[in-house]
C-alpha cells in the first residue's frame, strides 16, 4: 500500500465497518451463525454499535495526520494492516459466544496492537509496548486458565478458582489493581489514535467479554464475583486518585482517569443487577470520553511539543477547538451533568446505597470528590491560564473538528435523550448482565 | 503419566537455579516435549486430527520453534549468557521451593484423591506461581518472556485434561502463539533490554 492510498483506505473499509455495525445494532432480528460460534444479542449489538463508529473516528484522525504529515517516517501500509486486523479480532471478540475463542481474539488484538505502540526512535515506547505485551499474554493465559478450571466438573473449588483467575486477568485487561501498571505507560507512550483503540475500543472488547463471564455465573459464586469485583475497583480508585494528584503529564493523567474510570465500572458491576444499567451508560460514555480526550491530548501535545501540564496555558486561545474538546471532554471525565457518564455515576450510586454497601458508597464518593479536584486542577489551568507566549498556529482540519463533534454529539445525547432503540438495548443487556 | 509430570516440574524448576540463557531455553524446549509426550499418552486409541494439530502446537511450535527463534535472537544480538530466572540468592531459591510446596499443598485441596490428577494441578500451580516469582523479580526482558511461557505451558498442562477444543480453534490458537513468539523475537532483536530512557520525545509518529 502506498503512503497516500494506506489512510485513505483505512477510511473506507472502518466506514463500512461503522454502517454495518450501526445496521447490526438497530437491526431486530438475531441469531446464531458459524455453528453456533457467532452470536448477535443485545450485549453484542450495544457494543458492537459503540465500538465500530468510535474506530472510524479514530481512522479518519489516522488519514488527516497523516496527510498533513506526510514526510513521517512510518509505514502506513503496516498500521493500516495491524489497525484493521486489531478491529477485526475486536468484533470477534464482541460478536462470538465462546469464551474461549473471545480469549483468543482478545489475544490477537493485542498482537495487533502492541507494535502500534512503538515509536521510531523512542526506546521508551518500545519498553511501553513490550510492558503492554507481557501484560496481556499473561492476563490472557490466566483467563484461559481460568476457562479450563471453571469447566471442570468436579467441584465448587475448581469452579471458584477458575472465575478468580478470569476475573484477574480480564481485570489486568481492563487495567484494574493489582496489574494495571502497564496502562499509563502504554497509553502515554502510544500514539493518540493507538490510545484511543487501545482505551475505546480494546477496553469495551474485554468489558463485554467480563459481562459474558458474569451472565454465565450462578448464584452461588455471587459473594466471590461482587466481593472481586468491589475490591479491585476500590483499590484501582484509590492508585489512580493517588496518582492523579501527583502526575503533570496530560496523558498520563488521562491514563491514571481510565484506571478510576475502570474501578467505578468494576464496583458498578459488583453491585449485581442493581447497578447494570448505569454501569453500562456510565460505560458508553466513557468510550467517548476517552477518545474524544485521548485524540485532543495529542493534538495538544503535537504543538505545545509538551506532555507537561504546567507548561501549556491559554488553549482556549491559542487552540480554540482542541480546548473547547478538553474542556468539555474533562466536564463528561468528571461526571458534569449533562453527561451520561453523570447519570452512570449516579445510578452506580444508587445501587450501592439499595445494596446497603455504605462503606463503599462513602469512599467511592470520597475518591470521586479528589479526582475532581486532583483534575481540575490540572487541567482548567492549561485550558484557561494565560499563556506566556503568542504563538501562530495552523488551521485545525475540518475532517478532524468534525469527528470530534460526532463524538461530543453523541456523548452530550446519552445524558440528555437515550433514543428508545438504544435504551431498549441497554435495558435488555442490563437484565442478562450483572453479577447474580 | 505422574512419572512425566515429575520430570516436567524438574524441568520447570532447574533453569531457576541455574542462571544460564541455553539452560532456559533448553528448559521451555523440555517442557514443550514433556507435553508432548503427555498428550500422546492420554490421547485416545487412534490418533485423530485434532490429536495432531495439538501435537503439533506442542512439540513443533513449543519444543522446537520457540527455543530455537528465541536463541537465534538472543545469539544475533550477542546477549550475555547469563540469564537470572529469579535473584541468585538463598532468599528466592527458598521461595521458589517454598512455592512450589504451597502449589502442592494447594493441589491437595483441589484434588483430594491422590494420583495423577493432583500431581498435574500441582505441576501446573507450580508453573504458574514460579512465573509470577519471575514475573515480580525480573525486568530482564528474556527472563519476562520465559516466566509468561511458563504461563502458557501452564495453560497447556491443563487444557490437557479439561479442554475439547475443536481443530479449528487448536490451529488458531498455535498460529496466536506463533505470532506471540514473531513479536517476542522482534522485542529481543531490537534490545529492548536496553531501556533506560526516560520519558522523551516530542517527536510523533503518524498518526
Amino acid at each position: 500500500m502506498t503512503h497516500e492510498r494506506a489512510p485513505r483506505l483505512f477510511v473506507a473499509v472502518t466506514a463500512v465497518a461503522a454502517v454495518l455495525a450501526l445496521w447490526i445494532a438497530l437491526t431486530p432480528s438475531r441469531g446464531t451463525a458459524l455453528a453456533g460460534y457467532v452470536r448477535i444479542d443485545a450485549t453484542a449489538q450495544l457494543f458492537v454499535g459503540l465500538v465500530n463508529p468510535i474506530f472510524f473516528g479514530i481512522a479518519v484522525y489516522v488519514w488527516s495526520r497523516s496527510s498533513s504529515a506526510a514526510d513521517e517516517p512510518t509505514g502506513p501500509g503496516s498500521f493500516v494492516t495491524l489497525a484493521l486486523m486489531f478491529l477485526a479480532s475486536v468484533n470477534v471478540v464482541l460478536v462470538s459466544r465462546h469464551l474461549l475463542v473471545q480469549c483468543l481474539a482478545l489475544e490477537v488484538s493485542s498482537i495487533a496492537a502492541a507494535p502500534l505502540i512503538v515509536r521510531p526512535g523512542s526506546p521508551a515506547s518500545r519498553r511501553a509496548s513490550w510492558d503492554y505485551l507481557l501484560f496481556s499474554t499473561v492476563a490472557l493465559a490466566l483467563v484461559s486458565l481460568g476457562l479450563a478450571c471453571w469447566a471442570h466438573d468436579a467441584s465448587r473449588t475448581w469452579h471458584r478458582l477458575g472465575l478468580a483467575l478470569i476475573l484477574l486477568g480480564l481485570g489486568t485487561k481492563l487495567g484494574l489493581a493489582p496489574m494495571f501498571t502497564w496502562l499509563p505507560e502504554a497509553y502515554d507512550e502510544a500514539p493518540p489514535a493507538v490510545t484511543a483503540m487501545l482505551g475505546a475500543v480494546q477496553f469495551n472488547a474485554a468489558l463485554s467479554l467480563l459481562l459474558r463471564v458474569v451472565q454465565s455465573c450462578g448464584p452461588d459464586t455471587e459473594q466471590l464475583v461482587n466481593g472481586s469485583l468491589i475490591s479491585m475497583g476500590i483499590v484501582s480508585m484509590i492508585t489512580s486518585t493517588i496518582s492523579i494528584v501527583a502526575t503533570r503529564n496530560l496523558k498520563r493523567l488521562l491514563a491514571y482517569a481510565s484506571i478510576n474510570h475502570a474501578g467505578v465500572i468494576a464496583i458498578g458491576l459488583g453491585t449485581g443487577k442493581a447497578g447494570t444499567y448505569g454501569l453500562l451508560l456510565y460505560a458508553l460514555s466513557n468510550a467517548y470520553i476517552k477518545a474524544i480526550l485521548f485524540l485532543t491530548a495529542g493534538r495538544i501535545k503535537s504543538h505545545y511539543r509538551t506532555k507537561d501540564t504546567t507548561r501549556i496555558r491559554g488553549l482556549i486561545r491559542d487552540l480554540p477547538y482542541s480546548g473547547v474538546f478538553l474542556m468539555v471532554g474533562t466536564f463528561a471525565l468528571l461526571g458534569f451533568p449533562p453527561f451520561g457518564s453523570f447519570v452512570g455515576e449516579l445510578l452506580i450510586l444508587s445501587a450501592l446505597v439499595s445494596t446497603d454497601r455504605l462503606l463503599v458508597f462513602a469512599t467511592f464518593c470520597a475518591l470521586i470528590t479528589m479526582t475532581f479536584v486532583a483534575t481540575a486542577r490540572t487541567i482548567f489551568p492549561m485550558i484557561w491560564g494565560e499563556s506566556p507566549e503568542k504563538r501562530e498556529w495552523p488551521r485545525e482540519r475540518f475532517a478532524l473538528i468534525a469527528i470530534k463533534i460526532g463524538i461530543l454529539v453523541a456523548l452530550v445525547a446519552l445524558g440528555i435523550y437515550i433514543p428508545p432503540g438504544l435504551n431498549e438495548l441497554i435495558l435488555e443487556v442490563a437484565k442478562a448482565g450483572g453479577a447474580p | 503419566m505422574t512419572s512425566l509430570l515429575w520430570i516436567l516440574l524438574g524441568v520447570v524448576l532447574v533453569p531457576v537455579f541455574v542462571a544460564s540463557r541455553r539452560v532456559s531455553l533448553a528448559g521451555l524446549s523440555a517442557q514443550g516435549l514433556l507435553l508432548g509426550c503427555l498428550a500422546l499418552s492420554s490421547a485416545h486409541a487412534g490418533l485423530e486430527l485434532v490429536d495432531l494439530a495439538r501435537l503439533a502446537d506442542l512439540i513443533a511450535v513449543r519444543a522446537v520453534m520457540v527455543p530455537v527463534v528465541l536463541g537465534s535472537a538472543l545469539r544475533a544480538r550477542g546477549a550475555p549468557s547469563r540469564v537470572d530466572l529469579v535473584p541468585p540468592s538463598i532468599l528466592w531459591w527458598t521461595a521458589v521451593l517454598g512455592a512450589t510446596l504451597a502449589s502442592f499443598e494447594f493441589a491437595n485441596l483441589l484434588v483430594p484423591a491422590a494420583g495423577p490428577a493432583q500431581v498435574l494441578a500441582g505441576v501446573a500451580s507450580s508453573m504458574v506461581l514460579v512465573a509470577f516469582l519471575i514475573l515480580s523479580t525480573q525486568t530482564n526482558v528474556l527472563a519476562q518472556m520465559i516466566a509468561a511461557l511458563h504461563i502458557e505451558n501452564a495453560v497447556a498442562l491443563v487444557e490437557l485434561e479439561e479442554t475439547h477444543a475443536g481443530l479449528v480453534f487448536l490451529v488458531v490458537q498455535t498460529l496466536t502463539l506463533i505470532a506471540t513468539i514473531a513479536l517476542f523475537r522482534w522485542y529481543l532483536s531490537s534490545e529492548v533490554a536496553a531501556i533506560g530512557a526516560g520519558h522523551d520525545a516530542v517527536e510523533e509518529r503518524v498518526p
